[in-house]
């Protein structure tokens, strides 16, 4: 087994035993060491000298592969190469800034990770300042609607048995004749209906506009409907989802002025 | 070459190690000529032969850290990397991979009348014993150790089983380390 390990006949997995077993048995080692050796008085027993050329080529390439330091090939077959030698001082130099040079590239890390939590937690922080301003708006608007002078508030009362407690409350303004409806009293409309606002004038029933029930699940407490010359009354129907109609299908609620 | 200081195989590992021209000069006036041979029985192109030496050279300098000791002996490293690059080279260059099988000694005696052949390393002892390694012996460790055939290449090429390629490589590397021992 050995003799065919050296002589490069074993398998992958042989070869890796036998590396093995010569890492745990020195006298393997040694047999290994000795086959080695044999083999290679066989090579060198059919040896040709190379010409003396090869020898100065194969220097002057590797030392146009080696690195800096070592110079001027032919002194090191003199015995004595010339070496180029960077004084301690600016070892010391170029170890102290790779050091600064960490520890800068890890405060930078350090810095951008806090930055890019505090940009975060302002972003999150602005988007909720955002909300309370919409919802103070709103409630602005609500309380201008209800506090002004002009504003008549019509109760818009059931007229469907099954659903007797459904209303909203309409304020009308007598003086711009603009309508908002409160629609916090209408339950949720069932999937596939919408609520749609009707005036009626002159006898006849005109759209005032889609009900916007709610609003990222928050109730809408005042919303502006369409408006109208002459009004006697308000209704609210339940239709199809979908654009507004032109005639009201299923009236649930009425009120008039 | 007769001031070249000698060193032992741990320390020309530790000096090549650390890129040290003047092991590796010695490394080269020590192996160069081994494994010329090597690549010359390959090649049979001193030139061709000579060129693959150099650039193997190379690569043994660029590779020297790659070499474990624990693997085997340098010399075992050095001609895995040369054989490989004459392989190479031979397909590259097209040439067809031949097997030459030195069963005549007419090789040997060549080599002898040859005034570049390497003279030191007692190489012209130990060419002498190994006149008296079989035919059979020496071309199959030619195949294996020169040519890095495969147990299956050197059976079809010997035209011999499996089984015989093994018991006759175990006997020819016996008997070669009789007759080295005795040189």
């Amino acid at each position: 087994m050995l003799e065919l390990y050296c002589a490069g006949l074993t398998s992958a997995a042989e070869t890796a035993d036998v590396q093995q077993w010569a890492k745990q048995y020195p006298e393997v080692a040694a047999e290994i060491a000795a086959i080695e050796a044999a083999l290679e008085g066989y090579a060198r027993a059919q040896a040709i000298a190379p010409a003396a050329s090869v020898k100065e080529k194969l220097f002057a390439e590797i030392n146009k592969s080696t690195a800096a330091p070592v110079v001027n090939l032919p002194s090191v077959q003199n015995g004595s190469a010339r070496v180029y030698s960077i004084s301690p001082a600016w070892k010391n130099a170029a170890a102290a800034s790779i050091v600064l040079l960490l520890g800068s590239l890890f405060a930078n890390y350090i810095y951008y990770n806090k930055y890019n939590e505090t940009s975060n937690k302002l972003a999150s922080t602005q988007s909720e300042l955002n909300q309370q301003k919409e919802l103070a708006q709103s409630m602005d608007t609500a309380m201008s609607v209800m506090g002004n002078m002009y504003a008549t508030p019509v109760a818009v009362k059931s007229i469907d048995s099954t659903a007797a407690n459904m209303g909203a409350r309409i304020y009308w303004m007598k003086n711009t004749e603009e309508v908002y409806i409160d629609p916090a009293n209408l339950p949720k409309a069932p999937a596939g209906k919408q609520y749609e606002f009707w005036a009626i004038v002159d006898g006849a029933p005109v759209n005032g506009g889609v009900i916007t029930g709610e609003i990222n699940g928050k109730k809408v407490h005042i919303q502006k409907m369409k408006s109208f010359g002459k009004v006697q009354a308000f209704a609210i129907s339940l239709e199809d989802a979908g654009p507004a109609k032109t005639k009201p299908d299923k009236v649930m609620a009425v009120g008039s002025i | 070459m007769a001031d070249v200081k000698k060193y032992s195989e741990e320390e020309l590992v530790a000096l090549l190690q650390n890129k040290d021209q003047q092991a590796f000069a010695y490394l080269y006036d020590n192996y160069s000529a081994a494994l010329n041979g090597v690549i010359y029985r390959l090649v049979e192109d001193r030139e061709l032969a000579e060129d693959i030496l150099q650039e193997a050279f190379v690569k043994i300098w660029n590779n020297f850290a790659s070499y474990d000791t624990t693997k085997g002996r340098l010399f075992t490293w050095m001609l895995n990397i040369t054989r490989n690059l004459t392989i190479d080279t031979l397909r590259s260059k097209g040439y067809k991979k031949q097997a030459k099988i030195s069963s005549d000694e007419n090789s040997v005696s060549n080599f002898t009348d040859d005034n570049r052949m390497a003279e030191r390393f007692d190489a012209l002892g130990l060419r002498k014993q190994l006149v008296n390694l079989k035919p059979e012996q020496r071309s199959i460790i030619d195949l294996a150790y020169f040519n890095g055939y495969t147990q299956d290449e050197i059976s079809k090429e010997l035209g011999v089983p499996l089984g015989t390629v093994k018991t006759r490589m175990r006997s020819a590397i016996i008997e070669l380390r009789k007759l080295l021992e005795y040189s």
